[in-house]
């Protein structure tokens, strides 16, 4: 680079490094937006809380060493198996993905930033705070004791009496939000905020891995949240949903739990086989083999993952056609996973592979994970299954799928972008021997524990007997299980090392071809000066000169235009440039939202429900606040986007981010309504002790007049859509009235549901489930009246013309499915009732 | 300035409908089983003949989405061909799943 060029880039870093980069104040860093920061703050949590789950690992380990141990008595060990499994499921591996796709997807993809940067934030201190709420508990000593996957009715009040499942629910639930928060950031992200240029054929492998497990958490975390929900008033309130006694049923829990817990260990895995992809053509030294394929097969594998979950209740008596259905399923998903595999072995024969250290880690990871994955053909098969069930075979192959097809491939990741990080690289002695001591302590500990399950151990028992074969296989384990502990240990040893002491790393130190190595290493605070237009697959190996022409400008939006942080926004499959992002700055509003939802949790929790509903409206208030500061107030201009491109700022586009943002929520929330109606139509046709006492009092003129408020709030908010459309100001508010009347009629027609036609909720799960659905179709109706309103006011303050519609538009969709949802709900509740007392 | 954005988002679709309907058909075999049985047993209809309907209804509406994605496939623009060619791999792999997963529906005892 010339010295021209060299202070032209220069140049621009000063301008957009403070541009991006959180106030320089006293609590500023509490207002971060920004991913990178977010990102770290993720990764940097989960690590400390894989740090806290392997302690707790080490304490059963010592527990299990010798037969009749006494370290920890019957408690004690409940309290620390339930929360090694959610520490690690809940607080580590899911927090992991989001940090690394929050910190590496913008780059991969040639952007600046997320879709929602405050929303990233605000699912950061979700998933800080609901983590914090149980370490607390932990601490206290009333963790959760009822196993990670809640089981009822041991989690139920009669047989849990204490407060430990409640802070599992609670607090799950609060970390789960980040979860779903990260899922649409992603899915809008993916879709809309790439470089120009970077079509979906273009695009790297990663961010499809990423896309698709986003996909997957989307319709995948619902059930749980939706089943925690009703454990947890069931807990508080009386509600029966899983209580036979009261015509409820234990079944529905587990599969509600399953529906999310059997996609979670796919969840878990696409990301990590995202990294190999990634990592290994690096280390071949030539393009992964059959891109289009690894596509193809990853698609394949999500949808084929939601075919599974019963195979994790092959021992419940469900019938024997069924458990068929699922067994098939279970083998079918090998083909997917299998293409992957064949696809890196290939990539592995055709090239020169270097073994590297995270090729090291590679290597631990195919090992390991195609044990586990034949482990799982095993337990596919039905009668295989019913021999091992709750064994200690269980736990090991499960530790081989977790660790093999998670931990190694993050291992392999985190020194692989070591230099993005951190901006150094260091000698690689450490952590080769780290390997070898994780590597072999895995395998000891968990290689053997096949042979424990074989021999009869069943999961989950604090101690054993002597002379039952047990002691040996277990000694092992726990040696092995030490060893391995050392090996983590020596890891973060060496991170601290390489941080401290590590020469600076060169840029693209690994010859790499995609586009997070096109930056300055450590990353800047707005990745690239400006963005590439990208032609090919890997950018960096198609265009030498890359990040010298980025760094001087060269591309898309170099710098910045009036102190606004922006990125491009494209056609979601050509990756034409069709818009200009507007992204916000920092801001306290995700912290403060955070905060009060914990707040409401944390009422409910203390039964103190005055004050959850207080913080419920609080939190209302935070959203609409938040809302109030998107969009423009005035006509925009079309903004020079370089290369040619002139292109209209995100308000003033059709298919914004807002737009996509609106229809991913709708998915989830109708995954969400789906698994409620199953859970009422799984009640009614399996639960024992139905027919319930009583059903609905027959109101027809109600339902009518309800269905009819429903459909006439749909109708409006479109009525509106189109008066906006033709400038029509008058109308627009008229049709946002009559929008906002109606819904206010429907949720009044909704809650009239459970106050004065359905019998109690406490005595019969029916009556539970009616107050569940009308709640659910009241707070929908609500929701579409307050968001009428708003809309009116925005409307009145100049945020709205035909061009500027997207809040119109977001009524509109919404109100639609509140409409929707309403009218199934009115179906299920007073129609099927008819049915029923045929 | 440029154009307005190009309707290709719709193009994605084609990336989920083989195995949209492969779900489908599983929910359907597996959900109209338990009911099903429960009127096979009051004496009602016959389980297996109506799950064989849903499995064969589900299967020919695969074969014609595979059609239709050939035929477009080899119509592709450039920019499109890649998408169109996954939706297609897809399309087939979902009829082939879908073959697997209903095949105990026409081999094992139904109620």
């Amino acid at each position: 680079m010339s010295e021209a060029a060299h202070n032209e880039a220069l140049d621009l870093h000063h301008e957009l490094e403070p541009l991006y980069s959180p106030p320089r104040t006293r609590f500023g860093f509490l207002a971060a937006t920004n991913h990178s920061i977010v990102g770290i703050r993720f990764m940097v949590t989960a690590i400390a809380f894989f740090l806290i789950g392997g302690v707790l690992a080490m304490l059963m380990r010592a527990q299990l060493a010798g037969p009749d141990t006494q370290f920890l008595d019957p408690g004690q060990y409940a309290q620390v198996f339930t929360m090694h499994g959610t520490v690690m499921m809940f607080l580590f591996a899911i927090p992991m993905i989001e940090g690394f796709a929050l910190y590496m997807l913008p780059k991969l993809l040639g952007s600046r930033d997320l879709a929602f940067p405050r929303l990233s934030a605000f699912g950061y201190w979700c998933y800080l705070f609901g983590g914090l709420i149980l370490l607390t508990a932990l601490l206290l000593g009333v963790a959760p004791d009822s196993g990670w996957f809640m089981y009822t009715p041991l989690a139920s009040k009669p047989f849990s009496p204490g407060i430990n499942s409640d802070i599992w629910l609670v607090g799950i639930t609060v970390v789960e939000i980040s979860a779903v928060c990260a899922a649409i950031e992603f899915m809008v992200t993916v879709l809309k905020v790439r470089t120009g240029g970077m079509a979906l054929g273009k695009m790297p492998l990663l961010a499809w891995y990423l896309w698709v497990t986003s996909a997957m958490m989307l319709v995948g975390f619902p059930p749980l949240i939706l089943g925690s929900i009703m454990l947890e008033v069931e807990r508080a309130f009386g509600l029966p949903f899983f209580d036979p006694g009261g015509g409820g049923d234990p079944l529905l829990w587990q599969h509600l739990f399953w529906l999310f817990g059997h996609p979670e260990v796919y969840i878990i895995f696409l990301p990590a086989a995202g990294v190999v992809s990634t990592l290994l053509p690096v280390f071949a030294g030539r393009p992964l083999v059959g891109y289009a394929w690894i596509v193809a097969a990853l698609i394949a594998q999500a949808f084929l993952s939601f075919g599974l979950w019963v195979h994790h209740m092959f021992t419940t008596g469900i019938p024997h056609l069924s458990l068929a259905f699922f067994s098939a399923a279970s083998l079918l998903v090998v083909v997917p996973t299998a293409v992957q595999v064949f696809a890196w072995l290939a990539t592995l024969l055709k090239g020169r592979p270097r073994l590297e250290l995270p090729m090291l880690w590679l290597y631990g990871f195919f090992f390991i994970f195609v044990s586990g994955g034949l482990t799982g053909v095993m337990v596919a098969v039905v009668p295989f299954d019913w021999q091992v069930h709750d064994t200690h075979f269980i736990v090991a192959h499960l530790h081989y799928v977790l660790v093999g097809g998670f931990v190694f491939p993050v291992l392999a990741g985190l020194y692989y972008w070591m230099p993005q990080f951190i901006g150094r690289r260091g000698d690689q002695g450490l952590g080769r021997l780290a390997f070898w001591l994780i590597f072999v302590g895995f395998n000891l500990t968990f290689m053997i524990m096949h042979l424990t399950g074989l021999l009869g151990m069943p999961r989950r028992v604090y101690t054993y007997a002597e002379g039952l074969g047990w002691e040996i296989p277990n000694l092992v384990s726990s040696i092995g299980g030490f060893v391995m502990t050392i090996g983590f240990a020596l890891v973060v040893i060496d991170i601290l090392v390489q941080w401290r002491f590590a020469a600076i790393s060169p840029r693209n130190p690994w010859k790499a071809g995609t586009l997070e190595w096109a930056m300055p290493t450590p990353a800047p605070a707005y990745n690239f000066a400006s963005q590439p237009h990208v032609t090919a697959r890997e950018p960096m190996a198609d265009e030498g000169d890359l990040p010298a022409k980025l760094a001087t400008g060269g591309g898309y939006l170099p710098g910045h235009r009036g102190g606004q942080r922006d990125t491009l926004g494209v056609d979601g499959v050509t990756g034409e440039p069709e818009q200009v992002i507007l992204l916000p700055g920092p801001t306290y509003l995700p912290l403060v939202t955070a905060a009060t939802i914990t707040g409401a949790a944390l009422c409910f929790l203390f039964g103190i429900y005055w004050g959850a509903a207080l913080l419920a409206l609080g939190v209302l208030c935070c959203g609409l606040r938040w809302l109030w500061d998107t969009g423009l107030r005035h006509e925009p201009e079309p903004i020079d986007a370089g290369l040619g491109k002139l292109l209209l700022p995100h308000p003033a586009v059709a298919q914004s981010p807002g737009w996509w943002g609106m229809i991913f929520t709708l998915v989830f929330d109708a995954t969400f309504f789906a698994s409620l109606l199953f859970g009422y139509l799984f009640l009614w046709t399996i639960a024992p002790n139905w027919p319930p006492p009583a059903y609905i009092e027959p109101a027809p003129v109600i339902a009518a007049l309800t269905a009819l408020a429903l459909g006439l709030s749909a109708f409006a908010a479109y009525r509106a859509v189109a008066a906006n459309t033709r400038s029509d100001a008058g109308g627009t508010r008229l049709w946002l009235i009559v929008t906002g009347l109606a819904s206010f009629a429907a949720t009044a027609g909704l809650i009239a549901i459970p106050v004065f036609l359905a019998p109690s909720p406490t005595e019969h799960a029916y009556g539970a489930a009616v107050l569940m659905l009308a709640a659910y179709g009241a707070l929908h109706s609500g929701l579409t009246a307050v968001g009428a309103g708003f809309v009116s006011l925005r409307l009145a303050r100049g945020f709205l013309s035909p061009r500027r519609s997207l809040d119109l538009r977001n009524l509109a969709l919404f109100g639609t499915y509140a409409g929707a949802s309403g009218a199934a709900i009115l179906a299920a509740v007073h129609l099927m009732p008819l049915v029923g007392s045929l | 300035m440029t154009a307005g954005p190009r309707p290709t988002n719709s193009e994605a679709a084609g990336l989920v409908a083989g195995f949209a309907l492969w779900s489908l058909a599983f929910l359907a075999l597996y959900g109209g089983h338990g009911t099903l049985c429960a009127f096979e047993a009051e004496g009602g209809t016959d389980a297996r003949a109506v799950l064989l309907g849903i499995w064969t209804t589900i299967l020919i509406a695969q074969a014609a989405l595979i059609l239709w994605f050939a035929r477009r496939w080899r119509a592709s623009p450039a920019e499109l061909r890649f998408i169109r060619l996954v939706s297609l791999v897809l399309a087939i792999a979902a009829m082939a799943a879908t073959v697997w997963t209903g095949l105990p529906v026409a081999t094992l005892t139904l109620c």
